[in-house]
This record gives structure tokens, sequence and C-alpha cells, in this order.
């Protein structure tokens, strides 16, 4: 935007200006972004329907599973074609980078409410290690879709639930409704981080920073979930998912966390943190490849968690 | 108190309707009584650091000018310097010296002082309060009478902490008139503050957490991702700075004022002379009238060229550790004087190239307590040099091979960007610390490995797809407003300035980032 130092300086009126009333221009400047808004936010709440992305599909009421598996991007090793070509079950993962346990708590209460219970619910207990909230803020979109997020949501964040009453388009503002739009025509049933871990992270491996497990207050989420499930007769099994082998050293609080959880629970943690040491099944530090997850899988169907 | 927080919307929709209620001298109160409220809720005990400048620098202003004898002249401006440099010295400068020392000598001043805070728009404010003084001195304005429009001057909000640096002779004047409201420069101003929120709300917001991440751990990302991290900072900078510039303009058009251009397309420069009149325009003019000029400019340099760059070259061997530069540096020096001591034109040009690169390191120097912003300038003021040395051959080689005027330019807007870039890579690592070198370096290096042409999937796809949306949209209105400005537009046809009004609103309530993020240049 160019400075008007001559132009518009202290003219009473600009000779090329065509003379409204402010309040004229102001009123009809508010009128066509409150249609503008209200449009594209029906817009936006179609295409989060029609999106084939994983909380779409649980809204629009066809995934019914066999296997409900909930983690943070680690759960995302839960391969599901394989798991489905290997069972013959069908299978439903909610698990999310990042995702925080008691937004796990809202999906799964979510699922539960929409769905028959499924047989089995396996949660990846690692990503009890963070709250998380501007992913809890992302799911923004999904508030007009599912109550147990909406009331998360609402009790989190009120001036933004306030924004997103005022204007429907911030409802929809962010990095999950993006996602869902990259999903429209396609699922994403099948996504996994393929990759091979690089020459500079096995490097520098012992520089990298801890990962530490410290919030044993978020435990009350996880015993949420856990009383959810038992009470609608669905079986549990916790995990732990590989982690790159020497990696294991930079990590801090997971045997307390493991110990807690099984206390608080009265549940086994099955620990496979150990399970693979070729780095070539890894595409990072705390993300087995495809490789990887078809490694890990098998031995966790050969040990039954999938029955 | 930040433009993109809500407490900036109960306080400038309160200010505004009383400032057109008020009448000439309670407005100026209110204006200065707005001004102390902005910057003291951020931090009031720093106002006593401002109103100290003020009252000061007033002062001086009328010694200044009620002195006709040149020593006595010298001997004020020589104070005003003094106090200004030395709070600018203390606060923004003492923990890197302290931290050089330290590292040079291995004693820690730091223990007998503690850790300074940075007082916020100490650099913008000072810089203003010193070209007033310097104006007096020189005799290009007459010194103001009265301290509430002094001080309202110094310390007006809408520029107070992050620019643009307005100059006394050029502000000042306005504060004689009786600003009333008006319709046009209300839309103007309008059209200027909806775009500057459009630029750092939903641009420069928008493509942080990106570039956060690229700069956290470069080491963990491919070439592709580097390459976008760094590009995405280039817009992000650019969103965040311009974008507080054409907010504050825009606030200052409607109150009545008329602030000068900080900005004018930078990436569409065609070389680094231009590229310096393109970006933060209000300060590289600052640089260049009250230091470039003053040290000889292009028609040579004395005393004050060879003090400054003997003082970067024995900071850099001691904070280096390194003392065989003194050797190099030596040698160097003896050579030049050779070189430039039989030809007067020589000693022009190497003059010229001295004082640029000094003008350069202190301009990084500004930016912060750090030795990559001052990499940074040294990297502009190199390419200003080399400018200058190849340019015209460069031009001649074009020419020669018959390169059509449109890809020579494309060419030339091409190489500048892509050298401008390198150099953000340091200016951006400059922010973290002193690691700032070894990130950048990381990053430099991780980036040209060519390894890894993919943008990591769990960070960066969906952001990726948002920032290049957003930049294209800015890119889109910045190339027409080339043709004719956005608010002559939006003036002349009443339709077309509400379709365009929501249409920002619409795109900054979809893409915008609301979480108060502080603008960039604030910590300068």
């Amino acid at each position: 935007m160019s400075s008007t130092k001559t132009k518009t300086n202290s003219d009473p009126a600009h000779p090329l200006q065509q003379k409204w009333p402010v309040w004229a221009w102001v009123l009809g400047t508010l009128l066509i972004f409150f249609i503008g808004d209200r449009a594209g936010g029906y817009l936006c709440k179609a295409l989060l329907q029609k999106s084939g992305f994983r909380y779409s599909r649980q809204c629009s009421g066809t995934t019914p599973a066999d296997v409900l598996i909930v983690g943070n991007s680690r759960g995302l090793t839960f391969y599901q074609p394989y798991i489905e070509t290997k069972t013959g079950k069908k299978t439903h993962n909610i698990s999310y980078n990042g995702l925080p346990i008691q937004l796990a708590a809202a999906w799964v209460k979510d699922y539960f409410q929409r769905y028959p219970a499924p047989k089995k619910l396996i949660l990846e207990i690692s990503m009890i290690d963070r709250d998380n909230l501007p992913l809890i803020a992302e799911m923004a979109p999904y508030c007009s879709l599912s109550p147990p997020i909406a009331t998360l949501y609402k009790d989190l964040f009120p001036k933004e639930h306030t924004a997103g009453l005022l204007t429907h388009l911030y409802r929809y503002n962010g990095e999950v409704f993006l996602r869902t739009l990259s999903y429209l025509n396609k699922t994403d049933k099948d996504w996994l981080l393929d990759r091979n871990i690089n020459a500079f992270m096995i490097q520098n491996v012992q520089s990298t920073p801890v990962l530490k497990f410290d919030r044993q207050d978020l435990m009350v989420h996880l015993k949420e979930i856990v009383q959810l499930a038992n009470s609608k007769g669905s079986q549990i099994e916790l995990v732990i998912n590989p982690y790159y082998v020497p990696f294991l050293n930079r990590i801090e609080g997971l045997d307390a966390l493991k110990t807690s959880v099984e206390a608080g629970t009265q549940l086994k943690v099955h620990d496979y943190r150990a399970l693979i040491k070729e780095e070539s099944y890894f595409g990072d530090y705390q993300h087995p490849n495809k490789a990887g997850a078809e490694k890990m899988l098998d031995q966790m169907i050969a040990d039954g968690l999938f029955d | 108190m930040v433009f993109n927080s809500l407490v900036f919307f109960i306080f400038i929709f309160t200010f505004v309707p009383v400032y057109f209620l008020l009448r000439e001298k309670a407005r100026l109160w209110w204006s200065f009584l707005g001004s102390v409220l902005f910057y003291g809720w951020w931090d009031w005990r720093f106002l006593g650091l401002i109103a100290i400048s003020t009252v000061v620098d007033f002062w001086l202003g009328l010694a200044i000018d009620s002195k006709e004898d040149n020593r006595e002249r010298k001997k004020y401006i020589i104070y005003s310097m003094v106090l200004n440099l030395g709070f600018l010295g203390f606060f923004k400068y003492f923990n890197f010296f302290a931290a050089s020392f330290s590292t040079s000598f291995g004693i820690d001043i730091n223990n007998w002082f503690g850790t300074i805070i940075l007082p916020v728009g100490i650099s913008f404010y000072t810089f203003q309060s010193m070209s007033y003084t310097i104006d007096v001195y020189r005799k290009e304005i007459k010194a103001e009478k009265s301290l509430l429009r002094f001080s309202t001057f110094v310390s007006f909000f809408p520029q107070l902490v992050a620019g643009p640096i307005v100059r006394a002779q050029d502000f000042l004047p306005q504060f004689q008139k009786d600003h009333t409201f008006q319709h046009d420069r209300f839309i103007a101003g309008l059209t200027q503050i909806l775009w500057g929120f459009y630029k750092k709300v939903a641009i420069a917001d928008s493509l942080a957490p990106f570039v956060d991440q690229c700069f956290s751990s470069p080491g963990t990302f491919g070439s592709l991702h580097l390459v976008i991290g760094i590009i995405f900072y280039s817009f992000q900078i650019y969103c965040d700075f311009s974008g507080y510039s054409d907010i504050a303009i825009g606030l200052a058009r409607i109150l009545g004022y008329d602030f000068p251009d900080n900005f004018r397309t930078p990436y569409f420069s065609r070389n680094f002379s231009e590229f310096w009149t393109r970006w933060h325009i209000s300060l590289s003019s600052w640089l260049r009238d009250y230091l470039y000029i003053p040290l000889g400019g292009n028609r040579g340099g004395g005393f004050g060229s060879l003090f400054f760059i003997a003082g970067f070259a024995l900071a850099t061997v001691l904070v280096s550790k390194a003392y065989w530069l003194f050797l190099l540096f030596g040698i160097l020096a003896l050579l030049l004087y050779f070189y430039a001591k039989s030809e007067k034109s020589r000693k022009i040009i190497l003059f010229t190239y001295l004082n640029l690169s000094i003008t350069m390191l202190l301009g990084g120097l500004w930016h912060g307590a750090n030795w990559a912003f001052v990499f940074w300038g040294f990297l502009h003021g190199s390419y200003l040099i080399i400018q200058r040395f190849m340019g015209p051959a460069w031009g001649r080689v074009l020419n020669a091979l018959r390169i059509p005027l449109w890809m020579q330019h494309g060419m030339d807007i091409t190489l500048v960007y892509l050298a401008t870039l390198l150099a953000w890579i340091y200016f951006r690592a400059g922010s973290m610390g002193e690691s700032s070198f070894q990130v950048a370096n990381l990053y430099l290096k991780q980036m040209l490995s060519f390894e890894g042409f993919r943008i990591s999937e769990v960070v960066g796809l969906y952001q990726v797809a948002k920032g290049i949306l957003l930049i294209g949209i800015l890119l889109f209105v910045e190339i027409i407003n080339l043709r004719k400005p956005f608010y002559l537009t939006t003036l002349q046809y009443p339709a077309f300035r509400m379709v365009s009004f929501a249409a920002l609103l619409l795109l900054i309530a979809f893409f915008g980032t609301f979480s108060s993020n502080a603008f960039i240049y604030f910590q300068f």
C-alpha cells in the first residue's frame, strides 16, 4: 500500500471520490462480510462432512470397527490396511500428530456415542506426554458435528467459541480443516510416515533434546477412556510402540509412566519400545516407517493383541 | 499494547472518537496521554527512560538553537548523542558486549549488573529523537518551543515501538494544524490498516510456525523443506514489519498525520541500492543522512571511517580469538594503503566501500546485539560493494548476449532476492542467542546438501499450501498496487470499497492467527 502524502492530504474530499455517508458503506461492508461469512461457513461444513479424513469419517457414521486405535503420531504406526489384511478385522484409527489424551478422550466418547462398542480398543500410552491446547483449538471445525468436541472446546476456549459464533469462517481457520480438504476424494486410512531416518539424525542422536514423560496429571483422562470402554464391554490393550533404540536413552520417565498407567488402570502395558533394532525400519527417532510398522504389527498379531 | 490484541481495539475505539471531539491543545494532550498509556501498558517503568530522553533532547534542542557559537552548539549536540547512544548502548548492547568481553577476557561483567531488559521500541524513538537534535544543530529546523508537542512527537503511539522513524522536520510542523475528521483520510487510512492486518495476522503469523520449526532443528529437514522455510521467512518478516508500518501509517492518516512510506515492494528490486530504497526506508534513509554521508559517503572519508572499521576489525579478532586475523587485516590495510596512495580516485573508491560497509555493519547491529545481525549487515555491505564493482560489467555481459530487457530485469530481481535470502538465514538465526551462527551455518549446509526434495509430511504440507496461497494473494495485490494504489480505488468506488474491505475481513477471519503474537521488530 503506498502512502499518500500528497493526494489525500487535508483535502475535504478526494476529487475522484463518490460520496457515500460513512454509515452507509460501513453497514454495506458488514452486510457483505456477514453474507460471505455464512456462505463460506456453510460450504466449509459441507466439505468437512464430505472429507475422507479420520474424524470426518467418524462423524459421518461410516466407520464402525472391530478395533479402535488411539494414539498420537506414534499411533499412526498401526497401519490399517496391513492390520485388516492380516486379521480380517475392521479398524478405525483416531490417532493424530501430537494428539493429547484429553482430546483423545473426547473423540473416544464421540465414537461410543455413534457406534456399537468395538471389540478392542488399543491405546499407545506415549500420548500421555503433553496437553497440546493448540491442537484442541484446531478441532473447532468439528464442534458443529460432535457434541463431546464442542463441550471440550467451549470449556477450554470460551472466547474463541464466541468468535466462532460471530464468524463461522473462523471455525474453519486451522490446519486440521486444511487436512480435511486434502482428503476430499480419498481416505486417510493408509497414511503412514514412510521414509528412512536420515544420516544426520543417526549421527546426532545423543545430542538430541531429551524426551520427558512427566505429566502424570493427565492420567485422569486415560482413566476416563478405560472406564468408558469397560462400561461398554470393549477390551482394552495398552501398548508402547517401538522407538529407535539408540534414542531410548534420550527418554526420561517412560518407565515411571508405564508403572503408574498399570497401577492406575489395572491393565498390563505391552512394551515394544525396543522391539526393532535395525535403523532401516525407522522414519525418525519416534516413528517406525512402513516396514517397521509391519514388523511391529506382525509381533502384536502374534502376541494376540488383535484377537 | 500490540496492535493485534483485544486491548488495543478497546483503546483505539475509545481514543479515536474522543480525539475528534476535542480541539487543538486538548487534542494534543489526548494524543500524548494516549501514547503514554499505549507504551506504559507494556511496562510503565520504562516510561521514565523515554521521559528523560524527551525532556533532555527538548532542552538541548533549545540550547543548540539559542547559541550562535559553533563550539557551544557542538558541545550540546555531543551531550545529546552521548545521552541517546548511551541509553541505547546500555539497554540494547550491554548484554552483548558483556558476553563478548567475557568470551575474550574471561571476566563476567553480567555478575556486576545483572541481565538488562531491552525496553521495547528504544531503537526507534532514540533515532527519532536524535534526528531532531542533529537537524537543529545543522540548522535545518528551528527548535520546538512546546514541550507537549515535542513529547507527542517522540512518543506518538502509532509508530512509537516499531516505526516508521519519522523525522522532526516532517512531523513537527504537522502538529501546528488542527486535524478534523476527513472522510477521504478515513477511507485511505482504513484501507491501509486492513491491509496491514492481513499481512500481519493472516500471512506473517501463519508462516511463523513453519519457519520456527525449520530453524529449531534444521538438521532434521530436507533441502526443499529448508528452501521453503527461508522463502517463507522472507515473506514473514516483510509482512510482519511492513504490516506494522501499514497499520501505523493508516492510523496516523485517520488522525490527520502523513507519515512517509516504509516499504515499497522490496522484493521487486533490481539491485541492492534499490532494495535499500524500498526496505525499511525510514531506517535506511536515516543511516544514509546521519551516518553514511557524514562519514564521507561516496566522496571520500577520513578519521571516522577508519575509526569505525578498525573498531569492527578489533572486535572481530577479540571475540573470535583468531589473533592471526590481526596479521591478515594489517596486511590488507597496508595493501589498500599503497593501492590508494598514488591516485585520489582510488582513495575515494576505497573510502566509499568502507563507508558502505560501516553503514551496513552498524545497520545490522541496530537490529540486535548479536554477531549474526552484524554478519547480516556485512553481507548487505558486501552486496553493495560487489554491485558497484561488478554492476557495469554485468550489464555489458547481458547486453552482449542480447538478452531481452524484461529477462534482464527478471534475472536481476531473482539474483537480488536470492542474495537477500542468504542474508535472511543469518538474520533469522540472530534471534536465537549464542548458537545463532551454528544454527545459520547448519541451515545453510543442510539446505545446500540437495538431500531430501520433499516436505516433511508431519509438520509442513498444509502450512506450505496455505503459505503459498496467502503469499500469492499478497503478490497479486502488490502488483496491481504498482499500477494504481489500492486506496485510490477504494476511495473512488464505494462498491469496490465495501467488497474489498469485506474480503479482507473474511481472509483475516479464515486465515488469521489471533494469539496476539508480538511483531518481530518489537525486539529491535
